[in-house]
């Protein structure tokens, strides 16, 4: 009832954050002198979360060999990389595969959505030793993002599967890394207008400062002081013009065009705005993936002309700006699909043989590593586990994932659970 | 010396267990000097000295809170304020225990606990379960019964509020015997049995005979159909041991040629598939029963009886949580056997309490407020070596969502009374604020699963910023512009605010702090708004002092 679990920021650092933040620079207004540069060769990530879980035969394990109810009406396309096939939708990533780990040996054990969207965030099942765990946004904020920040460290957008919400719980890293949650990323950040004029505003905010400034000093709690942190970092960003990273008006046409006109594209495009800006980690979830009749697996045809156009210019922006080998870009869902068209015309749930994607971020592209069998039910060759998975994902962003963390109950938690094999063909 | 002399007294009388409660609990455990005893022999043995008493803002906002969801009214807090009746800190206690916001706000914390997942679209919509709830708390219905309820409900889930527990514990729709005994054992017992799902405990002494042998009672509830497809059609019941199970039951079966409550083990790392578990009872043998069920409702009878070794004492500890901040037994899901906890005679002593006083949760809630521990203040700077468990001071709590949303509703469309009305006391509901619905309020500022006391305000960015920049303050309210109009002064207007706003009055330096601002805006209405804008995005506003 009291703070969430988690180690509450301390009072040294709210002071620091309310010092930067709310008391003292009333007057200059905007400030720009304190916007926190990132922390110099600190890596950056962009999750792109495929709610629902994606087939990974019509992406990017195609089996152009198999039957007709494998493909599902689907032909492969060659790439960039000699003797790497992706799904024929792709027609603009297929270009980029030099940039590209596609890891087609994914093999977890949770085929049930909810379950399986946090374990996939969090590298834990879920409840395990009764931790809450952070997701991997969370974790990457702690551990990459500058500490004193005017942007936030964390920020999720996009649309998510139906009755789920996004995966945001920080676990055990505690409320300053729960991320900054953005519905629609067009809409930039919303309620970031004064309602009254700016001198008023002003006026109020100093008025604010002198009450919280008051608080401060007549208690000692961390309920308060994680309050107050909020304050202070919401008052920082209005202050500063670098809220202007979320405001997607400012791209002009021709930037923006590459990204395609889904909602999708335009969060690939705030995620490179917020990497540009020094933002430590992005996701942008695109949903509508679980298709398990003929009418929802046919729209999911629709969502990989989004991804092939958002992701291939996410990455073309990051090439452009030097940003892309210190960026890494992952695409992922849950789980896959089954590899035979259901009675339905569609394709179930599948959690031992799919395939995940890195682009970027200093690993070696240009490979696909794993393989599943001829119709891509089981994997085959080099599976990759959950924590297999989240270690080599740490490894690439340059977090020691085997440290461990005190958590708010005592108990010190691995970053990633133990026995992982790190996907060391990639690095 | 005198203070020490008596509670030197104080001391001596207990654990005799004999009380003398002269706030009114009744039953021998739930004593107000019994737990500042206890309190205070954990204290005086860590060398710490207690805060002082809270004054009588602090008291009312605080108690306010915590009994109802909400702060007190501008109103109310004036005529405490006012009082000199020295009895009024305890009839207020009474009083609010009596309002019918009480069960309101003990359903919402249960409902976020109970049924974190949304069950209103299977129920045909409307959320029944949490004001089934209500009812329940503010009909003093014993705990045991509400919780024998919610083990054993059965039939259409549309028409049985109660099946909201159930429906919360469900895969695809069926009843999951995994997730129930999860759920039974952590929010019934204070019992992490998780972990002990796939493997043996590694922190506790549970093993996985004890999370199986437990979701065995539940392994023959399933769902049913009376209406085909529509979910107001659909049923709980225990089936009977052979009946087949249709083509879209994920359930598990039941184990074939198996007499009394078994299950099915999925296929784990550590067994085979196919292993058979029996339903035992935790920490003791399992029941003999070889017949054929019905199982849940006796499981229900056992798990919630005064005999359970966890289920009175997990109730007293998340009692206690939810007004400290902290369980006597911390984390909240770490009772068991041999774990101690804070203050363990306390703890026996309240639950021994609670027993005896029927399972009825109002007597523990009136013992706890009556004490001098939960009357302590909350303010001061900090203290070096400060132990949180020792309770010297107040923990400054958060408010839940909705508890800021019915705070935010009181100050900006304060509750009229109708001419003629019973006054003061009368039990207020606070309204909607137009424009923003309490659901949709606690969506945007809740964050989290329940956990320890469940879900608080996050005051991340979004939030912040839609308080400050949002639809709430921009619109003019009756709140504010009650103030304004002839005759009003800068003085009167911040007081008022400050009432509203904090149940206090400003101190000297504050009311110069607003006459300036006041006086500095163009004119009353738009420095008033400032004022109250302020105060409503502060951190004062939204914490429980």
């Amino acid at each position: 009832m009291t703070c969430p679990p988690g180690h509450p920021p301390s009072r040294r650092e709210i002071l620091k954050l309310l010092a930067a933040g709310v008391s003292g620079v009333s007057m200059s207004g905007w400030m720009g002198s304190l916007a926190a540069q990132p922390r110099a060769g600190k890596k950056k990530c962009i999750l792109l979360w495929m709610d629902g879980g994606p087939s990974q035969t019509e992406t990017f394990d195609p089996k152009p060999q198999a039957s007709a109810d494998v493909r599902g009406g689907l032909e492969a396309i060659g790439t960039s990389v000699p003797g790497i096939q992706i799904g024929e939708k792709f027609p603009r990533l297929a270009r980029l595969m030099q940039h590209a780990a596609i890891l087609r040996g994914m093999k977890t054990d949770e085929a049930d959505h909810g379950r399986a969207r946090i374990t996939m965030h969090t590298g834990f099942r879920p409840g395990a030793g009764g931790v809450e765990y952070p997701g991997l946004g969370s974790t990457v904020a702690a551990e990459l993002g500058p500490e004193e920040s005017t942007l936030p460290n964390f920020v999720v957008t996009g649309s998510v599967l139906n009755k789920y919400d996004y995966v945001r719980d920080s676990g055990y890293r505690g409320p300053r890394y729960l991320p900054l949650v953005l519905r629609q990323p067009g809409n930039g950040l919303e309620d970031g207008q004064a309602t009254v004029p700016e001198a008023e505003f002003a006026r109020r905010v100093n008025l604010l400062e002198s009450l919280e400034d008051r608080f401060t000093r007549a208690v000692d709690a961390p309920a308060a002081l994680a309050h107050q942190a909020g304050i202070a970092g919401a008052v920082r960003l209005l202050r500063s013009d670098r809220a202007k990273a979320f405001d997607l008006t400012l791209e002009s046409q021709a930037s923006a065009a590459p990204y395609g006109p889904s909602d999708f594209g335009r969060g690939c495009l705030l995620a490179r705005r917020l990497v540009e800006a020094g933002v430590a980690m992005v996701e942008v979830y695109l949903s509508n993936w679980d298709s398990h009749e003929k009418a929802t697996a046919d729209r999911t045809r629709e969502l990989m002309t989004q991804v092939d156009d958002g992701v291939s210019a996410l990455l073309g922006d990051l090439r452009a700006r030097g940003l892309l080998e210190e960026t890494l870009v992952i695409w992922m869902g849950e789980f896959g699909r089954t590899p035979r068209v259901n009675r339905s015309g569609g394709r179930d749930h599948h959690a031992k043989g799919w395939t995940s994607v890195l682009f970027g971020g200093g690993i070696r592209g240009g490979q696909a590593v794993g393989a599943t069998d001829r119709e891509g039910a089981e994997v085959t060759q080099r599976p990759i586990s959950v924590a297999d998975f989240m270690g080599t994902v740490c490894r690439i962003l340059g977090i020691d994932h085997t440290r461990e963390i005190d958590t708010p109950g005592g108990r010190p938690i691995r970053i990633v659970e133990k026995g992982e094999h790190l996907i060391h063909e990639i690095l | 010396m005198g203070p020490r002399i008596a509670l030197v007294l104080v001391l001596t009388s207990f654990p005799a267990g004999g009380a003398q409660d002269s706030a009114g609990s009744r039953s021998s455990g739930l004593s107000s000097p019994a737990i500042d005893g206890w309190i205070g022999r954990g204290l005086r043995n860590a060398g710490r000295a207690p805060s002082a008493a809270a004054d009588d803002s602090e008291f009312v906002r605080r108690v306010t809170l915590d009994l109802t969801g909400m702060i007190p009214s501008l109103e109310e807090a004036e005529a405490f304020l006012a009082s000199p009746d020295p009895e009024k800190r305890s009839r207020r206690i009474d009083e609010l225990l009596n309002r019918e916001t009480y069960g309101r706000h003990l359903a919402t914390v249960w409902r976020e606990l109970l049924a974190p997942a949304d069950t209103t679209s299977a129920k045909g919509g409307s959320d029944s379960f949490t004001p089934w709830l209500a009812g329940e708390f503010n009909r003093s219905r014993p705990w045991g019964e509400v919780v024998r309820k919610l083990l054993s409900a059965e039939g259409r889930i549309a028409r049985s509020p109660e099946t909201g527990f159930i429906l919360a514990n469900t895969l695809k729709g069926d009843p999951d015997p995994a997730l129930l005994a999860d759920a039974t054992a952590r929010l019934f017992w204070g019992v992490q049995l998780r972990c002990a799902e796939c493997h043996d405990h590694p922190f506790a002494p549970w093993k996985q005979d004890d999370f199986w042998g437990t979701a065995a009672f539940f392994s023959r509830l399933r769902k049913g159909y009376t209406e085909g497809k529509n979910p107001a059609g659909f049923t709980f019941t225990e089936s009977p041991p052979d009946e087949p199970l249709s083509q879209s039951n994920w359930t598990r079966p039941y184990p074939e040629g198996v007499r009394g409550p078994a299950i099915l083990l999925p296929g784990t790392a550590r067994r085979a598939p196919g292993t058979v578990v029996r339903g035992k009872f935790l920490d003791q043998e399992g029941p003999t029963w070889n017949d054929e069920g019905p199982y849940r409702e006796r499981f229900a009878e056992w798990a919630t009886s005064p005999q359970h070794p966890y289920f009175d004492r997990n109730l007293v500890n998340r009692v206690w949580a939810l007004l400290f901040g902290r369980g006597l037994i911390h984390p909240l899901d770490a009772l068991g056997p041999g774990v101690q906890g804070s203050h363990p005679e306390l703890l026996d002593l309240l639950a021994r309490g609670f027993a005896e006083s029927g399972q009825d949760l109002k007597p523990l809630f009136r013992a706890i407020c009556n004490s001098q521990t939960y009357q302590r203040t909350s303010r001061g700077g900090p203290r070096t070596g400060a132990d949180p468990s020792l309770l010297d001071r107040m923990p400054v709590k958060s408010m839940r969502p909705e508890m800021l949303y019915d705070s935010l509703s009181i100050v900006l469309y304060p509750p009229v009374r109708k001419p003629g009305g019973k006054g003061a006391t009368t039990p207020i509901l606070p309204g909607a604020i137009p424009g923003t619905s309490r659901e949709e309020f606690a969506a945007f500022f809740a964050v989290g699963q329940a956990r320890e006391g469940g879900s608080v305000v996050n005051p991340g960015i979004p939030q912040v910023l839609r308080l400050m920049n949002g639809p709430i303050l921009a619109r003019e309210s009756p709140g504010l512009t009650r103030f304004l109009g002839p005759g009003s002064t800068s003085r009167r207007i911040g007081e008022s605010l400050y009432l509203a706003a904090y149940s206090r009055r400003p101190t000297p330096e504050e009311a110069q702090l607003l006459e300036t601002h006041l006086s500095g805006s163009d004119g009353p209405d738009q420095g008033a708004a400032g004022v109250l804008w302020a105060l409503l995005n502060s951190s004062e506003f939204a914490l429980n002092p």
